[in-house]
């Protein structure tokens, strides 16, 4: 009863004063001399009621800075409560249980169905797969893609994780340490990204022979069929495109926004680019570790093709058959 | 309990920038700092220029602790929010939580007078914010103390500088409320947070029920109650 | 095997929620992050109650009204 009686008499103070919307430009001119006009009204009917007022004050409502200081002007910045919520909420639940539920699934998945093996007999013989150069871009953009993925990840789940752990200080060495090496380690991964993206464009580029492997897809991935591809299958396209050049430009751009602050971005800027790059970024990480299952224990013979550059003749027949056609030709 | 808040009436206020003064010396804050700002509205019009000081407001909800990656921000009894600059690693997201501008960074070490060009893609080392003069983690009135949060008043036996040094004391600027009772600061503190209790619902009021409720007490209750009554909230009469 | 990592998987993101941000006490004392607090010095000898009026009366002192009647 107490609590309604409050209410009632905040409500009927108050509302008045969050009423206002912010206005912006010549809008807000002849906006602020009605305020005022109307202050003056209200000061004679109601003295030292400052209701009109006080509707300049709305959320991230403009006012003209006395100091300096890009947004000195602003009195309250609302939008910094809306991307906590988002932050602290979605984004922290749905990507950690992403992080969570995707190793899961792999595993589950491996212990059901164990690696693809080759079914025939090696040949022996090797064909040439990544050269020398495929390889380094590969490499650094992998080591810089694992280092900012663990820095991010200890940044951004390290409170919940790691201080009931290794306390507030040990934390705080920590974070201080992926805070400096993501900031370093970033450009380079996006330089990475940017020489990968040139490097694997054309091979990558869709065909329709891509949509026989997307059919088969179940099969092949359970190691009870093949279908044939070129030098890359659907999904390997897939995560080229979605993976690498979409979500690597996402990341890479929202991340260059708030690695460098010294071009007089807005926090609004700020918020939105964190939200873009941390929900980018999960993505990023939950099908990385697809490509990382795919590329090393799923699949007999991926990791040494891309560590030596060579795979066998007969893996080349039975995961991408028209590209070895391609290359023998 | 006593629960620290700042209070400015803006029917008082002559934007004499005495508070933002007397907090800059008497902590001696770095350069591109100021921990307290005077915001003018309505500049120049008669009977409608009002001005407003504002700094840190102490949040019951505190944005800047919620998204603290390493949580350095601590709350003490009094409801002063402080930091620990031992563990602030200086992501700036309390920057972008705070409505009210509160957290600071140093200006680029390369600009300040003396300053070292060390800091790396626009990193500006650690977070300065106001601390209701109640200093830091740090050993109460020690040097250290005074060089990473200012000068230590409450263990002097003072209140808050910017408080002190106003012109216009008592119903003016910048009050402290130390009795058992909340001072609702005012109006605009609220307003920020109004999205959590959705579109329709009248905000302010929400608001304060629900910060009496989140802070789980009864007196909590009865203060706001009071404030309310005497009109503190919002700085209407 | 697959119940625990679930078990962990749940314990892990049951955490990843807002923690309070209501200050700590533990049998009526204060049991936040360390910080000494003003009334736990020579001056005042761990008497809250002296630190509080001290406060309260330098706040009084604030006042004009009882600046103008000569009062402080």
């Amino acid at each position: 009863m107490k609590r309604r009686a409050l209410f009632l008499t905040a409500w009927l103070g108050l509302s008045s004063i969050l009423g206002g919307a912010s206005m912006t430009g010549v809008a807000a001119n002849s906006a602020a001399n009605h305020q005022s006009d109307m202050q003056v009204m209200r000061q004679t009917e109601q003295p030292q009621n400052n209701a009109p007022v006080w509707r300049r004050y709305a959320p991230d409502g403009n006012i003209p800075p006395r100091q300096p200081g890009a947004r000195a002007g602003v009195l309250i910045q609302a939008s910094g409560e809306t991307w906590r919520q988002i932050r602290n909420g979605p984004v922290t639940l749905i990507g950690g249980l992403l992080l969570i539920l995707v190793p899961i699934v792999i595993a589950v998945f491996y212990a059901l169905n164990g690696p693809l093996k080759l079914h025939g007999q090696p040949s022996g013989r090797l064909v040439q797969r990544f050269t020398y150069w495929e390889r380094i871009i590969h490499w650094s953009t992998a080591i810089t893609f694992v280092v900012l993925a663990v820095t991010g990840v200890l940044m951004f789940f390290g409170r919940y994780v790691l201080i009931p752990i290794i306390g507030y200080t040990g934390f705080s060495w920590f974070a201080a340490l992926s805070k400096n090496v993501h900031n370093i380690v970033g450009p380079l991964f996006i330089f990475c990204v940017a020489c990968m993206f040139v490097m694997f464009a054309r091979e990558n580029l869709w065909r329709r022979i891509d949509w026989e492997w997307v059919k088969k897809a179940p099969q092949v991935l359970t190691g009870k069929g093949h279908a044939p591809s070129g030098k890359y299958n659907a999904a390997e396209k897939g995560w080229f495109w979605g993976g690498v050049a979409l979500l690597g430009l996402v990341v890479g751009i929202s991340g260059l926004i708030l690695d460098f602050p010294n071009f007089a971005q807005t926090r609004e800027t700020m918020q939105i680019a964190n939200i873009v790059h941390g929900v980018g970024a999960l993505l990023f990480i939950a099908a990385s570790l697809g490509h990382i299952y795919m590329g090393t224990i799923g699949t007999e013979g991926a990791y040494e093709a891309m560590r030596t550059g060579k795979v066998d003749e007969t893996w080349a027949k039975e995961h991408h058959a028209l590209w070895l056609d391609e290359v023998k030709s | 309990m006593a629960r620290m808040k700042f209070l400015c009436d803006a029917e008082r206020c002559i934007e004499c920038n005495g508070c933002v003064t007397a907090c800059k010396n008497e902590h001696e804050v770095p350069w591109g700092i100021n921990r307290r700002r005077v915001v003018t509205v309505n500049d120049g019009q008669e009977g409608a220029e009002k001005s407003m000081s504002v700094a840190c407001m102490h949040c019951s909800d505190a944005p800047c602790m919620a998204v603290c990656p390493v949580d350095c921000f601590y709350k003490t009894d009094d409801g002063v929010v402080l930091h620990d600059k031992d563990l602030c690693i200086g992501c700036g997201y309390c920057f972008y939580a705070c409505p009210f501008g509160a957290p600071q960074f140093p200006a680029s070490n390369a600009s300040t007078p003396g300053g070292k060009s060390s800091d790396w893609f626009g990193a500006r080392g650690k977070m300065d914010k106001c601390t209701f003069c109640a200093g830091g983690p740090e050993e109460n009135g020690s040097d250290a103390e005074f060089e990473k949060y200012g000068r230590n008043r409450f263990v002097r036996r003072q209140i808050a500088g910017c408080v002190q040094k106003c012109v216009r004391p008592k119903h003016c600027s910048v009050v402290t409320a130390t009795c058992s009772q909340i001072y609702i600061a005012s109006a605009y503190w609220f307003a920020a947070k109004a999205r959590k209790c959705g579109a329709g619902a009248p905000p302010m009021a929400s608001l304060i029920t629900m910060s009496a409720r989140r802070s789980n007490s009864r007196e909590a209750d009865a203060c706001v109650d009071s404030a309310t009554c005497r009109g503190y909230v919002g700085g209407l009469r | 095997m697959l119940a625990l990592i679930l078990l962990l998987a749940a314990g892990t993101l049951a955490g990843c929620d807002e923690p309070s941000q209501d200050v700590m006490f533990e049998g009526g004392t204060y049991a936040g992050k360390p910080d000494t607090p003003a009334w736990q010095s020579e001056t005042f000898n761990g008497s809250r109650e002296t630190w509080e009026q001290e406060i309260k009366k330098r706040s009084a002192l604030q006042s004009e009204y009882t600046r103008l009647k000569g009062g402080g």
